[in-house]
Protein backbone atom coordinates (compact mmCIF):
# COMPACT_ATOMS: atom_id res chain seq x y z
CA UNK A 1 0.00 0.00 0.00
CA UNK A 2 1.11 3.86 -0.54
CA UNK A 3 1.55 5.62 2.73
CA UNK A 4 1.62 9.18 3.62
CA UNK A 5 1.68 10.82 6.71
CA UNK A 6 -0.92 12.99 8.06
CA UNK A 7 -0.54 17.09 9.00
CA UNK A 8 2.69 17.95 10.10
CA UNK A 9 3.23 15.33 12.86
CA UNK A 10 5.90 12.55 11.52
CA UNK A 11 5.82 9.16 12.78
CA UNK A 12 3.94 5.90 12.98
CA UNK A 13 0.78 7.33 14.46
CA UNK A 14 0.21 9.97 11.72
CA UNK A 15 0.62 7.33 8.73
CA UNK A 16 -1.99 6.85 6.58
CA UNK A 17 -2.47 5.08 3.30
CA UNK A 18 -4.02 5.75 -0.27
CA UNK A 19 -6.63 3.27 -0.52
CA UNK A 20 -5.87 -0.23 -2.52
CA UNK A 21 -9.85 -0.86 -2.84
CA UNK A 22 -12.95 1.16 -2.59
CA UNK A 23 -14.82 -1.67 -1.21
CA UNK A 24 -14.03 -0.50 2.50
CA UNK A 25 -15.56 2.88 1.60
CA UNK A 26 -18.66 1.39 1.35
CA UNK A 27 -18.41 -1.26 4.36
CA UNK A 28 -17.19 1.32 7.10
CA UNK A 29 -20.53 3.38 5.40
CA UNK A 30 -22.96 -0.03 5.56
CA UNK A 31 -24.58 1.40 8.80
CA UNK A 32 -25.22 5.06 7.63
CA UNK A 33 -26.74 3.92 4.26
CA UNK A 34 -28.70 1.89 5.71
CA UNK A 35 -30.28 3.89 8.01
CA UNK A 36 -30.40 7.02 6.17
CA UNK A 37 -31.57 5.56 3.20
CA UNK A 38 -34.12 2.97 4.50
CA UNK A 39 -32.77 0.68 2.84
CA UNK A 40 -33.92 -3.00 3.04
CA UNK A 41 -31.83 -6.05 2.51
CA UNK A 42 -31.09 -7.60 -0.24
CA UNK A 43 -29.72 -3.84 -1.49
CA UNK A 44 -26.75 -2.44 -2.75
CA UNK A 45 -24.49 0.20 -2.63
CA UNK A 46 -22.21 1.18 -5.43
CA UNK A 47 -18.96 3.40 -6.07
CA UNK A 48 -16.80 4.84 -8.38
CA UNK A 49 -13.22 5.85 -7.32
CA UNK A 50 -9.50 5.96 -7.73
CA UNK A 51 -7.65 3.44 -5.44
CA UNK A 52 -3.68 2.62 -5.44
CA UNK A 53 -1.55 -0.11 -5.52
CA UNK A 54 2.21 -0.32 -5.43
CA UNK A 55 2.41 -2.59 -8.07
CA UNK A 56 6.29 -4.16 -8.36
CA UNK A 57 5.52 -5.17 -12.18
CA UNK A 58 3.06 -2.64 -13.38
CA UNK A 59 2.79 -2.18 -17.35
CA UNK A 60 1.10 -3.13 -20.64
CA UNK A 61 -0.41 0.19 -21.16
CA UNK A 62 -3.52 1.11 -18.65
CA UNK A 63 -4.01 -2.28 -17.91
CA UNK A 64 -2.17 -2.26 -14.58
CA UNK A 65 -1.16 1.47 -12.93
CA UNK A 66 -0.50 1.66 -9.41
CA UNK A 67 -3.30 4.34 -9.24
CA UNK A 68 -6.34 2.92 -11.38
CA UNK A 69 -10.13 3.77 -11.00
CA UNK A 70 -12.09 1.43 -10.18
CA UNK A 71 -16.69 0.63 -9.85
CA UNK A 72 -17.58 -1.61 -7.33
CA UNK A 73 -20.89 -2.81 -6.02
CA UNK A 74 -21.14 -4.33 -2.96
CA UNK A 75 -24.85 -6.14 -2.33
CA UNK A 76 -25.90 -7.12 0.84
CA UNK A 77 -28.07 -10.36 0.76
CA UNK A 78 -29.39 -12.33 3.96
CA UNK A 79 -26.98 -15.15 4.60
CA UNK A 80 -27.73 -18.27 2.65
CA UNK A 81 -29.09 -16.66 -0.53
CA UNK A 82 -25.65 -15.20 -1.69
CA UNK A 83 -25.20 -17.82 -4.07
CA UNK A 84 -28.45 -16.83 -5.97
CA UNK A 85 -27.13 -13.40 -5.74
CA UNK A 86 -23.75 -14.48 -6.64
CA UNK A 87 -25.46 -16.26 -10.39
CA UNK A 88 -27.68 -13.16 -10.57
CA UNK A 89 -24.56 -10.72 -10.40
CA UNK A 90 -22.50 -12.91 -12.76
CA UNK A 91 -25.03 -12.86 -15.14
CA UNK A 92 -25.79 -9.50 -14.94
CA UNK A 93 -22.92 -7.98 -15.23
CA UNK A 94 -21.85 -10.44 -18.41
CA UNK A 95 -24.93 -9.19 -20.36
CA UNK A 96 -23.52 -5.43 -19.41
CA UNK A 97 -20.19 -6.42 -21.05
CA UNK A 98 -22.12 -8.17 -23.71
CA UNK A 99 -24.66 -5.50 -24.86
CA UNK A 100 -21.90 -3.14 -25.64
CA UNK A 101 -22.09 -5.68 -29.61
CA UNK A 102 -17.99 -6.19 -29.85
CA UNK A 103 -18.88 -10.14 -29.72
CA UNK A 104 -19.73 -12.81 -27.26
CA UNK A 105 -16.58 -14.45 -27.92
CA UNK A 106 -14.49 -11.90 -26.50
CA UNK A 107 -15.53 -12.52 -22.97
CA UNK A 108 -15.53 -15.88 -20.48
CA UNK A 109 -15.83 -16.56 -17.21
CA UNK A 110 -12.81 -17.68 -15.18
CA UNK A 111 -14.33 -19.76 -11.76
CA UNK A 112 -11.48 -18.66 -9.23
CA UNK A 113 -10.35 -22.49 -7.48
CA UNK A 114 -7.93 -20.92 -5.00
CA UNK A 115 -10.50 -18.83 -3.13
CA UNK A 116 -9.42 -15.72 -1.36
CA UNK A 117 -9.94 -16.55 2.59
CA UNK A 118 -12.81 -13.94 2.80
CA UNK A 119 -14.74 -15.73 -0.36
CA UNK A 120 -16.98 -18.36 -1.13
CA UNK A 121 -17.47 -18.11 -4.13
CA UNK A 122 -15.58 -16.01 -7.46
CA UNK A 123 -14.96 -15.94 -10.74
CA UNK A 124 -13.64 -13.13 -13.03
CA UNK A 125 -15.20 -12.16 -16.20
CA UNK A 126 -12.10 -11.90 -18.64
CA UNK A 127 -12.04 -10.39 -21.92
CA UNK A 128 -9.63 -10.28 -24.97
CA UNK A 129 -7.23 -7.54 -24.93
CA UNK A 130 -4.29 -7.50 -27.69
CA UNK A 131 -2.49 -9.37 -25.50
CA UNK A 132 -4.62 -12.17 -24.59
CA UNK A 133 -7.80 -13.18 -22.43
CA UNK A 134 -6.74 -10.83 -18.99
CA UNK A 135 -9.19 -9.93 -15.99
CA UNK A 136 -11.41 -7.25 -16.63
CA UNK A 137 -13.96 -7.89 -13.58
CA UNK A 138 -14.20 -9.95 -10.59
CA UNK A 139 -17.25 -11.06 -8.71
CA UNK A 140 -17.11 -12.27 -5.42
CA UNK A 141 -19.18 -14.04 -2.95
CA UNK A 142 -17.12 -12.16 0.47
CA UNK A 143 -19.49 -13.85 3.11
CA UNK A 144 -19.65 -11.62 6.44
CA UNK A 145 -15.77 -11.54 6.54
CA UNK A 146 -15.11 -7.95 6.24
CA UNK A 147 -18.43 -6.19 8.37
CA UNK A 148 -17.40 -8.93 10.60
CA UNK A 149 -14.06 -7.81 11.08
CA UNK A 150 -15.14 -3.87 11.19
CA UNK A 151 -17.64 -5.08 14.21
CA UNK A 152 -14.46 -6.46 15.72
CA UNK A 153 -12.32 -4.06 15.54
CA UNK A 154 -14.61 -0.87 15.63
CA UNK A 155 -16.39 -2.18 18.24
CA UNK A 156 -19.89 -0.91 16.96
CA UNK A 157 -22.50 -3.65 15.76
CA UNK A 158 -22.80 -3.78 11.62
CA UNK A 159 -26.28 -5.90 11.74
CA UNK A 160 -29.47 -5.40 9.75
CA UNK A 161 -32.83 -5.71 11.74
CA UNK A 162 -35.11 -7.52 10.20
CA UNK A 163 -38.09 -6.27 11.48
CA UNK A 164 -40.42 -9.37 9.42
CA UNK A 165 -38.69 -11.84 11.16
CA UNK A 166 -37.70 -9.73 14.30
CA UNK A 167 -34.08 -10.93 14.35
CA UNK A 168 -30.56 -9.44 13.50
CA UNK A 169 -28.05 -10.66 11.61
CA UNK A 170 -24.84 -9.40 9.76
CA UNK A 171 -25.35 -9.56 6.01
CA UNK A 172 -23.59 -11.53 3.69
CA UNK A 173 -21.80 -9.57 0.64
CA UNK A 174 -21.61 -9.77 -3.39
CA UNK A 175 -19.43 -8.10 -5.25
CA UNK A 176 -19.01 -7.10 -8.38
CA UNK A 177 -15.66 -4.87 -9.18
CA UNK A 178 -14.56 -3.65 -12.58
CA UNK A 179 -11.66 -1.87 -13.30
CA UNK A 180 -12.14 1.82 -15.09
CA UNK A 181 -8.84 1.65 -16.97
CA UNK A 182 -9.21 -1.65 -18.34
CA UNK A 183 -12.73 -1.09 -19.33
CA UNK A 184 -11.39 1.92 -21.40
CA UNK A 185 -8.59 -0.28 -22.88
CA UNK A 186 -11.15 -2.72 -23.82
CA UNK A 187 -13.03 -0.41 -25.92
CA UNK A 188 -10.46 0.94 -27.17
CA UNK A 189 -8.97 -2.01 -28.47
CA UNK A 190 -11.99 -3.64 -29.37
CA UNK A 191 -12.78 -0.15 -31.36
CA UNK A 192 -9.40 0.56 -33.24
CA UNK A 193 -10.06 -1.11 -36.85
CA UNK A 194 -7.57 -0.12 -39.39
CA UNK A 195 -9.90 -0.83 -43.00
CA UNK A 196 -9.58 -1.36 -46.16
CA UNK A 197 -12.03 0.61 -48.32
CA UNK A 198 -13.02 -0.21 -51.58
CA UNK A 199 -11.50 2.15 -53.34
CA UNK A 200 -8.61 0.89 -52.16
CA UNK A 201 -8.32 3.79 -50.08
CA UNK A 202 -7.22 3.18 -46.14
CA UNK A 203 -9.41 4.66 -43.13
CA UNK A 204 -8.57 3.76 -39.24
CA UNK A 205 -12.02 4.25 -37.68
CA UNK A 206 -12.74 3.68 -34.13
CA UNK A 207 -16.34 2.06 -33.90
CA UNK A 208 -17.00 2.80 -30.19
CA UNK A 209 -20.58 2.04 -29.33
CA UNK A 210 -22.32 5.38 -30.03
CA UNK A 211 -23.62 5.80 -26.36
CA UNK A 212 -19.72 5.95 -25.13
CA UNK A 213 -18.05 8.24 -28.10
CA UNK A 214 -16.61 11.30 -27.08
CA UNK A 215 -18.50 13.21 -29.69
CA UNK A 216 -21.85 12.21 -30.81
CA UNK A 217 -21.98 14.83 -33.93
CA UNK A 218 -19.50 17.04 -35.88
CA UNK A 219 -20.92 19.73 -37.78
CA UNK A 220 -18.93 21.16 -40.43
CA UNK A 221 -19.37 24.00 -42.97
CA UNK A 222 -18.86 23.03 -46.97
CA UNK A 223 -16.52 26.23 -46.65
CA UNK A 224 -15.47 28.83 -44.45
CA UNK A 225 -17.64 31.58 -46.01
CA UNK A 226 -20.59 32.51 -47.43
CA UNK A 227 -22.79 31.78 -44.27
CA UNK A 228 -22.18 28.81 -43.61
CA UNK A 229 -20.02 28.42 -40.49
CA UNK A 230 -22.93 30.34 -39.27
CA UNK A 231 -25.26 27.96 -39.55
CA UNK A 232 -23.09 24.93 -39.13
CA UNK A 233 -22.85 27.30 -35.65
CA UNK A 234 -26.24 27.47 -35.40
CA UNK A 235 -26.77 24.09 -35.87
CA UNK A 236 -24.22 22.77 -33.21
CA UNK A 237 -26.46 25.40 -30.73
CA UNK A 238 -29.73 23.25 -31.14
CA UNK A 239 -27.99 20.09 -30.46
CA UNK A 240 -25.59 20.54 -27.42
CA UNK A 241 -27.37 20.56 -24.50
CA UNK A 242 -28.36 16.82 -25.71
CA UNK A 243 -25.12 15.60 -27.09
CA UNK A 244 -21.77 16.65 -27.29
CA UNK A 245 -20.56 18.49 -30.38
CA UNK A 246 -17.68 19.40 -32.47
CA UNK A 247 -17.42 22.34 -34.52
CA UNK A 248 -14.81 21.74 -37.86
CA UNK A 249 -14.10 23.80 -40.85
CA UNK A 250 -10.25 23.11 -41.39
CA UNK A 251 -9.11 20.89 -44.59
CA UNK A 252 -11.21 19.35 -47.03
CA UNK A 253 -14.34 17.65 -45.84
CA UNK A 254 -12.57 14.18 -47.26
CA UNK A 255 -10.39 14.67 -44.61
CA UNK A 256 -12.88 16.20 -41.79
CA UNK A 257 -14.26 12.98 -42.39
CA UNK A 258 -11.47 10.60 -41.83
CA UNK A 259 -10.48 12.96 -38.34
CA UNK A 260 -14.07 11.96 -37.36
CA UNK A 261 -13.32 8.02 -38.34
CA UNK A 262 -10.70 8.28 -36.34
CA UNK A 263 -11.96 9.41 -33.28
CA UNK A 264 -15.35 7.56 -33.07
CA UNK A 265 -18.03 10.05 -33.74
CA UNK A 266 -21.24 8.30 -35.22
CA UNK A 267 -22.47 11.04 -37.29
CA UNK A 268 -20.55 13.82 -39.44
CA UNK A 269 -23.07 16.82 -40.76
CA UNK A 270 -22.52 18.62 -43.53
CA UNK A 271 -23.81 22.30 -44.23
CA UNK A 272 -23.54 23.29 -47.97
CA UNK A 273 -24.87 26.49 -49.88
CA UNK A 274 -28.22 24.22 -49.89
CA UNK A 275 -28.95 24.40 -46.63
CA UNK A 276 -29.42 27.80 -46.41
CA UNK A 277 -32.37 27.82 -48.55
CA UNK A 278 -33.60 24.20 -47.89
CA UNK A 279 -32.92 23.81 -44.13
CA UNK A 280 -31.38 20.56 -45.29
CA UNK A 281 -27.89 18.80 -44.70
CA UNK A 282 -26.16 16.07 -45.10
CA UNK A 283 -25.60 13.18 -42.69
CA UNK A 284 -22.97 10.71 -42.86
CA UNK A 285 -22.68 7.60 -40.46
CA UNK A 286 -19.64 6.24 -39.47
CA UNK A 287 -19.40 2.76 -39.79
CA UNK A 288 -21.86 2.51 -43.07
CA UNK A 289 -20.06 5.74 -44.37
CA UNK A 290 -23.08 6.11 -46.35
CA UNK A 291 -24.51 9.83 -47.09
CA UNK A 292 -28.42 10.98 -46.40
CA UNK A 293 -29.85 14.13 -47.01
CA UNK A 294 -32.00 15.51 -43.95
CA UNK A 295 -33.93 18.35 -42.37
CA UNK A 296 -32.00 20.06 -39.84
CA UNK A 297 -35.44 19.90 -37.43
CA UNK A 298 -34.93 15.68 -37.80
CA UNK A 299 -31.34 15.80 -36.34
CA UNK A 300 -32.11 15.43 -33.19
CA UNK A 301 -34.65 12.66 -33.85
CA UNK A 302 -32.16 10.90 -35.76
CA UNK A 303 -28.59 11.44 -33.75
CA UNK A 304 -31.15 10.70 -30.37
CA UNK A 305 -32.11 6.83 -31.80
CA UNK A 306 -28.18 5.82 -32.18
CA UNK A 307 -26.69 7.32 -29.24
CA UNK A 308 -28.88 6.94 -26.39
CA UNK A 309 -27.53 5.01 -24.19
CA UNK A 310 -31.14 3.02 -23.94
CA UNK A 311 -29.38 0.82 -27.04
CA UNK A 312 -27.07 -0.62 -25.03
CA UNK A 313 -29.51 -2.45 -22.50
CA UNK A 314 -32.80 -2.34 -24.54
CA UNK A 315 -32.87 -6.38 -23.92
CA UNK A 316 -31.72 -6.40 -20.24
CA UNK A 317 -33.35 -3.51 -18.50
CA UNK A 318 -36.63 -1.80 -18.93
CA UNK A 319 -37.40 0.59 -21.70
CA UNK A 320 -38.69 3.96 -22.46
CA UNK A 321 -40.23 3.30 -25.51
CA UNK A 322 -41.10 -0.26 -25.53
CA UNK A 323 -40.32 -2.91 -27.80
CA UNK A 324 -40.74 -0.83 -31.06
CA UNK A 325 -37.35 0.54 -30.83
CA UNK A 326 -35.95 -2.63 -29.77
CA UNK A 327 -36.47 -3.72 -33.54
CA UNK A 328 -34.17 -1.42 -34.98
CA UNK A 329 -31.37 -2.76 -32.70
CA UNK A 330 -30.28 -6.04 -33.96
CA UNK A 331 -26.85 -5.44 -33.16
CA UNK A 332 -27.50 -5.36 -29.29
CA UNK A 333 -30.04 -8.49 -29.40
CA UNK A 334 -28.92 -10.67 -26.42
CA UNK A 335 -30.14 -13.77 -25.81
CA UNK A 336 -31.62 -14.29 -22.85
CA UNK A 337 -34.08 -12.11 -21.06
CA UNK A 338 -33.05 -10.74 -18.05
CA UNK A 339 -35.37 -9.32 -15.43
CA UNK A 340 -34.72 -6.39 -13.28
CA UNK A 341 -34.25 -7.08 -9.42
CA UNK A 342 -37.83 -5.71 -8.60
CA UNK A 343 -39.33 -8.76 -9.92
CA UNK A 344 -37.45 -10.75 -7.86
CA UNK B 1 2.90 -12.38 -30.64
CA UNK B 2 4.03 -10.21 -32.14
CA UNK B 3 1.12 -9.12 -34.33
CA UNK B 4 -0.36 -8.77 -30.83
CA UNK B 5 2.31 -6.61 -29.63
CA UNK B 6 1.87 -4.37 -32.75
CA UNK B 7 -1.83 -4.00 -32.24
CA UNK B 8 -1.31 -2.66 -28.99
CA UNK B 9 1.42 -0.43 -30.14
CA UNK B 10 -0.58 1.09 -32.84
CA UNK B 11 -3.23 1.48 -30.01
CA UNK B 12 -0.97 3.40 -27.77
CA UNK B 13 0.21 5.64 -30.72
CA UNK B 14 -3.22 6.30 -32.07
CA UNK B 15 -4.64 7.36 -28.00
CA UNK B 16 -1.85 9.85 -27.93
CA UNK B 17 -1.97 11.27 -31.56
CA UNK B 18 -6.01 11.97 -31.20
CA UNK B 19 -5.82 12.65 -27.43
CA UNK B 20 -7.19 9.65 -25.70
CA UNK B 21 -4.78 8.81 -23.26
CA UNK B 22 -1.01 10.35 -22.81
CA UNK B 23 2.29 9.15 -20.92
CA UNK B 24 2.03 11.51 -17.59
CA UNK B 25 3.72 14.14 -16.89
CA UNK B 26 5.96 13.72 -20.66
CA UNK B 27 7.29 16.72 -20.83
CA UNK B 28 10.25 15.36 -18.02
CA UNK B 29 10.14 11.77 -19.84
CA UNK B 30 7.09 10.24 -18.27
CA UNK B 31 6.02 8.65 -14.80
CA UNK B 32 6.51 4.80 -15.53
CA UNK B 33 3.23 2.80 -15.95
CA UNK B 34 1.24 6.25 -14.94
CA UNK B 35 -0.69 7.99 -17.71
CA UNK B 36 -3.25 10.99 -18.34
CA UNK B 37 -6.40 10.93 -20.11
CA UNK B 38 -6.54 13.78 -22.79
CA UNK B 39 -9.32 15.74 -24.18
CA UNK B 40 -11.38 12.22 -25.32
CA UNK B 41 -10.27 10.53 -22.82
CA UNK B 42 -11.83 12.35 -20.57
CA UNK B 43 -15.40 12.02 -22.72
CA UNK B 44 -14.93 8.42 -23.49
CA UNK B 45 -14.08 7.64 -19.34
CA UNK B 46 -17.38 9.79 -18.35
CA UNK B 47 -19.71 7.88 -20.53
CA UNK B 48 -18.15 4.46 -19.49
CA UNK B 49 -19.24 5.54 -15.97
CA UNK B 50 -22.17 7.11 -16.99
CA UNK B 51 -23.06 3.56 -18.76
CA UNK B 52 -22.09 1.54 -15.56
CA UNK B 53 -23.97 4.32 -13.28
CA UNK B 54 -27.09 3.96 -14.96
CA UNK B 55 -27.40 0.25 -15.23
CA UNK B 56 -26.24 -0.55 -11.58
CA UNK B 57 -27.42 2.20 -9.65
CA UNK B 58 -30.42 3.86 -11.82
CA UNK B 59 -31.94 1.17 -12.88
CA UNK B 60 -32.03 -0.48 -9.65
CA UNK B 61 -34.52 0.60 -6.85
CA UNK B 62 -32.43 -1.07 -4.27
CA UNK B 63 -28.73 0.31 -5.36
CA UNK B 64 -27.81 3.47 -3.69
CA UNK B 65 -24.15 5.00 -5.33
CA UNK B 66 -21.97 6.92 -2.66
CA UNK B 67 -18.71 8.72 -3.25
CA UNK B 68 -16.01 8.19 -0.37
CA UNK B 69 -12.64 9.32 0.93
CA UNK B 70 -9.70 8.03 -0.31
CA UNK B 71 -8.14 8.15 2.88
CA UNK B 72 -9.58 6.45 5.77
CA UNK B 73 -9.03 5.65 9.43
CA UNK B 74 -5.72 3.16 9.62
CA UNK B 75 -7.60 0.37 11.74
CA UNK B 76 -9.75 0.36 8.28
CA UNK B 77 -6.48 -1.68 6.66
CA UNK B 78 -5.98 -3.43 9.73
CA UNK B 79 -9.90 -4.73 9.97
CA UNK B 80 -9.67 -5.56 6.00
CA UNK B 81 -6.42 -7.42 6.09
CA UNK B 82 -4.47 -5.27 4.09
CA UNK B 83 -2.01 -4.39 7.06
CA UNK B 84 -0.28 -7.09 9.33
CA UNK B 85 -2.52 -10.01 7.54
CA UNK B 86 -1.58 -10.41 3.79
CA UNK B 87 0.70 -8.00 3.17
CA UNK B 88 2.62 -9.61 0.54
CA UNK B 89 6.05 -10.26 2.16
CA UNK B 90 8.62 -8.55 -0.34
CA UNK B 91 12.47 -9.56 -0.95
CA UNK B 92 15.23 -6.98 -2.47
CA UNK B 93 18.17 -8.95 -3.84
CA UNK B 94 20.61 -5.87 -3.71
CA UNK B 95 23.05 -6.84 -6.33
CA UNK B 96 20.48 -7.29 -8.76
CA UNK B 97 18.07 -4.58 -7.70
CA UNK B 98 15.42 -6.46 -8.35
CA UNK B 99 11.93 -7.03 -5.70
CA UNK B 100 10.62 -10.51 -5.33
CA UNK B 101 7.52 -11.63 -3.38
CA UNK B 102 8.73 -14.26 -0.84
CA UNK B 103 5.59 -16.26 -0.89
CA UNK B 104 5.99 -16.68 -4.77
CA UNK B 105 9.99 -17.73 -4.49
CA UNK B 106 9.54 -20.11 -1.56
CA UNK B 107 6.11 -21.42 -3.93
CA UNK B 108 8.88 -21.62 -7.25
CA UNK B 109 11.26 -23.25 -4.84
CA UNK B 110 8.73 -25.98 -3.57
CA UNK B 111 7.69 -26.37 -7.04
CA UNK B 112 11.13 -27.09 -8.29
CA UNK B 113 11.55 -29.86 -5.55
CA UNK B 114 8.38 -31.44 -6.64
CA UNK B 115 9.60 -31.44 -10.17
CA UNK B 116 13.16 -33.08 -9.36
CA UNK B 117 11.59 -35.78 -6.97
CA UNK B 118 9.30 -36.74 -9.18
CA UNK B 119 12.07 -37.11 -12.04
CA UNK B 120 14.09 -38.96 -9.53
CA UNK B 121 11.42 -40.98 -8.47
CA UNK B 122 10.45 -41.61 -11.96
CA UNK B 123 14.08 -42.93 -12.78
CA UNK B 124 13.85 -45.22 -10.10
CA UNK B 125 10.54 -47.11 -11.01
CA UNK B 126 12.45 -47.31 -14.56
CA UNK B 127 15.16 -48.49 -12.86
CA UNK B 128 13.17 -51.16 -11.17
CA UNK B 129 11.25 -51.92 -14.23
CA UNK B 130 14.50 -52.94 -15.85
CA UNK B 131 15.86 -54.74 -13.31
CA UNK B 132 13.12 -56.92 -13.05
CA UNK B 133 12.61 -57.47 -16.49
CA UNK B 134 16.47 -58.60 -16.68
CA UNK B 135 15.35 -61.13 -13.44
CA UNK B 136 12.85 -62.31 -15.42
CA UNK B 137 13.01 -61.96 -18.86
CA UNK B 138 10.31 -64.30 -19.81
CA UNK B 139 7.45 -62.26 -17.99
CA UNK B 140 6.49 -58.95 -20.19
CA UNK B 141 6.68 -55.85 -18.33
CA UNK B 142 4.87 -52.81 -19.67
CA UNK B 143 7.43 -50.23 -19.98
CA UNK B 144 6.33 -47.07 -17.94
Amino acid sequence: MFATELGSVSGESAKIYLRPETAQGIFVNFLNVQKSGRMKIPFGIAQIGKAFRNEIVARQFIFRMREFEQMEMQFFVKPGEEMKWYEYWKNFRMKWHQALGFGEKNYRFHDHIKLAHYANAACDIEHEFPFGFKELEGIHSRTDFDLKQHEEFSGKKLRFFDPETNESYIPYVVETSIGLDRMFLAILSQSYKNEKLEDGSERVVLSIPPALAPYKVAVMPLVKKDGLPEKAREIIDSLKLDFNCQYDEKDSIGKRYRRQDAIGTPFSVTVDHDSLTDNKVTIRDRDTMKQERVAISDLHRIIDEKVNIENCWCDFLPRRHGEQRVTQRKNYKLQNQLHPLRDE
Amino acid sequence: MSAQEDKLKDIIGHAKEYGFVFPSSEIYDGLSATYDYGQLGAELKNNIKNYWWKAMVHMHENIVGIDAAIFMHPTTWKASGHVDAFNDPLIDNKDSKKRYRADVLIEEHIEKIRAKTKKKLKRDAQNLVMLLMKQHSEILIPTL
